[in-house]
């Protein structure tokens, strides 16, 4: 097993696969690639062309984005508005300005901001794992706690402890699976933390730390801030037919 | 996807392991990746007041640079190895540089997570330098795959920074 690790979307993005280093570093490339499109801060990426020109006219984009705004905009439809990649403080338009148009054509109908951080890193994660499993019998890759599992063996995952996040507790084993955590330690800041509700804008308390297991990272990434927002009971049947389970602490 | 959950114990009856911590690369292992087929050679290089002032200054990392962890290919090529401690974690990495100063690449060696005490303590922090995946450190080597809330670590980016300052300012120099 090789075992790598790159600073990349802002954190440790770490991968052990059973392959060999050419198809670890595309793995870690495509990591990259899916942050140099669908960053928010980065200026040069298409995320921040579309923000700054799609409210004026479409914008053509590259077919990852473009799937990472075709799952947002479903998610959106099926969460009741839960899963809202806008940033509210700009705008009261929703995700239902999003428009998309043939030919990965992209137009905002309002004036806003779409900020994918909700989702783009589970994204990039499912990309890395394309990569290893093409020359590979096993891999994992865990992009700052959102991670996937590729392979039969029965990996080990453990959560932080949303009371001592340097605290680990085991919670059982995962083969051919995604597994996300979302949890207001490490990004608290002014009484907010990374997830919001799009309804009120406040930042959700009624847990500690949700996590959501999947069959792709994307699903198990956005799903945690469904669970968030709406609550497990809510959330239930959005995650049955995601097939997503989710364990909240 | 096949998950087997632990017996739903209460959290409080689970037994907590305390940080995570990961090898991935020796120094070795990283200089033979960089450099294959050439025995590098160390340098040694003298940090003294003004060097570590100018160090800080153009990439602002403030941890005292290790001068024992330079070495030279004989083909010009630097091969520096250099930690940067965040708030919550300490990373070890290697940078490459070809024989104009240019990065040839970056690995991480080793990822600690630390507890606000034990990252004050300099000693403490001492015991990483060096380490290799032939001695590990004990605490959570076994627990492999974590998921939280994502920690941000930006540090590396500034440590390549003092990497890049040093080759100016001494390196390119030799």
């Amino acid at each position: 097993m090789i075992r790598r690790a790159r600073q990349l979307l802002g954190t440790l993005v770490e991968i052990r696969a059973a392959a060999d280093l050419a198809a670890v570093a595309r793995a870690f490339e495509a990591v990259a690639q899916t942050h140099a499109l669908m960053s928010f801060q980065d200026p040069a990426s298409e995320l921040s062309q579309l923000n700054r020109e799609a409210w004026h006219e479409p914008v053509q984009v590259h077919p990852w984005t473009w799937r990472v705004l075709a799952a947002a905009r479903w998610l959106y439809a099926h969460s009741d508005g839960a899963f809202d990649c806008t940033v509210r403080d700009d705008t009261d338009a929703r995700m239902d300005a999003l428009e998309l148009l043939p030919r990965r054509m992209v137009r905002y109908t309002r004036r806003l901001r779409l900020d994918l951080s909700g989702i783009a890193k589970g994204f990039a994660v499912d990309r890395a794992l394309d990569r290893l499993r093409r020359s590979g019998t096993r891999a994992v890759v865990n992009a700052g706690g959102d991670l996937r599992v590729f392979g039969p063996a029965e990996e080990p995952i453990a959560v932080r402890d949303p009371d001592r996040p340097q605290e680990l507790r085991p919670l059982g084993t995962l083969s051919n699976g995604a597994f996300a955590t979302s949890a207001p330690y490490y990004s608290e800041h002014e009484g907010h933390w990374s997830v919001r509700d799009p309804r009120c804008g406040s930042s959700p308390r009624r847990y500690r730390s949700v996590s959501v297991l999947a069959p792709t990272c994307l699903r198990a990434d956005a799903l945690t801030k469904v669970v968030w927002v709406r609550g497990v009971e809510a959330a239930r049947p959005l995650l049955a037919r995601m097939r997503a389970e989710t364990i909240v602490l | 996807m096949k998950w087997r959950a632990l017996a739903p114990l209460p959290l409080a009856a689970l037994v907590a392991t305390p940080a995570y911590a990961a090898d991935y690369l020796t120094v070795a292992q990283a200089q033979a990746e960089f450099f294959p087929g050439q025995t590098l050679v160390q340098v040694p290089v003298t940090v003294d007041d003004a060097l570590a002032d100018a160090l800080l200054e153009r990439s602002g990392v403030h941890e005292r640079f290790d001068p024992g962890q330079v070495w030279r290919s004989p083909q010009g090529g630097f091969f520096v190895v250099d930690h940067v401690v965040g708030k919550h974690e300490t990373i070890t990495f290697a940078v490459a540089l070809d024989a104009h100063g240019a990065v040839k690449g970056v690995e991480i060696l080793s990822y600690r997570e630390t507890y606000g005490y034990e990252v004050r303590d300099a000693s403490w922090r001492r015991q990483f330098v060096g380490k290799t995946s032939h001695d590990p450190v004990k605490l959570g080597e076994d627990i492999r795959n974590v998921s939280g809330a994502t920690l941000s670590c930006k540090h590396v980016t500034q440590g390549v920074k003092r990497v890049l300052a040093l080759y100016d300012l001494v390196l390119a120099k030799l």
